[in-house]
């Protein structure tokens, strides 16, 4: 008969710092890395606006892009702006 | 005085005239002028695909306006061109953005390529970027393709065997 061991505390901190550590580095904003790109961040330059957007349509969340708090705001509301004028869609049906 | 830079986006119906593009371009700097600002730049981006249909059109066409206003007029005069594009040119401007860019900002800005200036005919596009097509005349290893008659031969001379 196989026993379930629960496992203390202290074991399971150990684990879970282990699960931390074998996930790979942390992703990096691409604006903070290269200041120059904020520039590109225009509701006009549809090309570059697309890569933030799934195949749906809709904004990539910042958790997924890595993209930093305020540069995800404007990128958001650049992309807005374009949704308005027809430039990206809403949602691909 | 001091001024403010402006651009404003307008989404006009495909069916647009160069008239009516010339009208409303008048119709703008005619309103500018009144209110003591100036009319900077006037581009016509061309036709494009939109994302989705607008007023049932698939297709609209692009115009980019810039212009500088005085600082203590502005929300006056941006009222007047919203006013101007709603009432105005009710019929020609399906959808219109008027937004405030820094002074100092460029005149070259990036922009979706247009229907127009995407090539339609193939063998112009591959003659303009000196492209030879997707048949390749030549093996990856730069030799001539001899070694398929070669091959044909081979099957040629098993044919009696069989």
């Amino acid at each position: 008969m196989v026993k379930k061991i629960k496992l203390r505390m202290n074991d399971r901190l150990i684990k879970k710092r282990a699960r931390r550590a074998s996930f790979s580095a942390r992703k990096q904003c691409r604006f903070t890395e290269n200041p120059e790109l904020v520039g590109e961040i225009d509701y006009k330059n549809v090309d570059f606006l697309k890569q933030f957007l799934t195949e749906r349509g809709k904004i990539l969340a910042a958790r997924i892009s890595g993209t930093n708090c305020c540069y995800q705001r404007m990128l958001s509301r650049e992309i807005k702006k374009a949704r308005a004028l027809a430039l990206l869609p809403y949602s691909h049906s | 005085m001091q001024t403010q830079r402006y651009e404003s986006l307008l989404l006009t119906i495909p069916e647009i005239t160069n008239d009516e593009a010339a009208e409303i371009e008048r119709a703008l700097e005619k309103k500018l002028q009144e209110n003591s600002s100036k009319l900077v730049t006037y581009d016509r981006w061309g036709k494009f695909l939109l994302a989705y249909p607008v007023k049932s059109n698939e297709y609209g066409i692009y115009f980019l306006a810039r212009f500088d206003i005085p600082v203590d007029k502005n929300n006056e005069v941006v009222k007047e061109l919203k006013s101007l594009f709603n009432l105005k040119f009710n019929a020609t401007i399906m959808r219109y953005l008027i937004s405030n860019i820094p002074n100092d900002s460029p005149a070259v800005y990036k922009r979706p390529q247009s229907l127009d200036e995407t090539p339609k005919d193939v063998d112009q596009f591959l003659k303009e970027n000196k492209m030879s097509g997707f048949a390749p005349k030549r093996s990856f290893g730069g030799q001539e393709s001899a070694p398929k008659e070669e091959v044909l031969e081979a099957d040629k001379q098993e044919m009696p065997g069989e």
